[in-house]
């Protein structure tokens, strides 16, 4: 039976405590000399005089966690890592809140800092995640990755 | 004919008015076929830039079967 892919998505914001929590579990590996961390937290852009209030992000969830298993296992192949944990929000996350959470692992830094970015970067560019930002007020426009 | 169940996102789904859809084509059909049908049944996005996707990986060109996940992705906007 094909092993079902790791869900990188959460509803809601990721709360700001994970990130505490998870520096402790990993406290009595003693093996890890590092830990590279991207946390991405939704911005009040301004567009055209309006100003972003929240992203709703949404998802192609199969697919995307499909991607993601794929990205990660080039992560694997590529950087000497001890472990590495990554999730996405989904639903309305407010401005100034956390929606995306890459945390990498490993012996030395370079490894982990080279593996949270190519998280990061390949992500963005290959996992089918929408988001629409919304205005304060009202209305609406969906968000490109630059 | 072949039939597929079509997935829409983001903007694409907001356009058609639906998340979801069964279409059919005719035999032989491809991924050009879809982007056919797609601009027929909703004209209006014509200037709208997405991907399509066959059982939940990209494709740009390739047959089209009976049964097919196909979406309809806008460009993505995660992290």
């Amino acid at each position: 039976m094909k092993k079902k892919p790791k869900n990188i998505f959460v509803e809601g914001a990721i709360p700001p405590e994970k990130l505490a929590t998870s520096v402790a579990n990993h406290q009595d590996r003693t093996n890890i000399g590092a830990h590279s961390i991207f946390l991405g937290q939704v911005r009040a852009d301004e567009i055209d005089g309006k100003v972003v209030e929240a992203i709703e992000f949404s998802a192609y969830e199969e697919m995307a966690n499909e991607t993601y298993a794929a990205i990660r296992e080039e992560v694997f192949e590529k950087f000497d890592l001890t472990c590495a944990h990554v999730y996405h929000s989904l639903g309305t996350i407010p401005v100034g809140q956390l929606c995306f959470y890459v945390f990498t692992s490993s012996q030395r830094r370079k490894q982990a800092m080279a593996a949270t970015e190519y998280f990061v970067e390949e992500i963005k560019k290959r996992v089918p995640i929408f988001g629409k930002e919304l205005f304060e007020g009202e209305g609406h426009q969906w968000k490109v990755n630059s | 004919m072949v039939r597929i169940t079509m997935y829409y996102f983001g903007l694409i789904a907001e356009k058609a008015g639906v998340a979801t859809e069964q279409l059919e084509l005719l035999q032989g059909a491809d991924v050009e076929s879809v982007h056919q049908a797609l601009q027929e049944r909703y004209p209006s996005l014509q200037s709208d830039s997405y991907q399509v996707s066959v059982n939940r990986k990209i494709c740009t060109n390739g047959p089209v079967s009976e049964g097919d996940e196909v979406a309809i992705l806008p460009p993505f906007a995660g992290g």
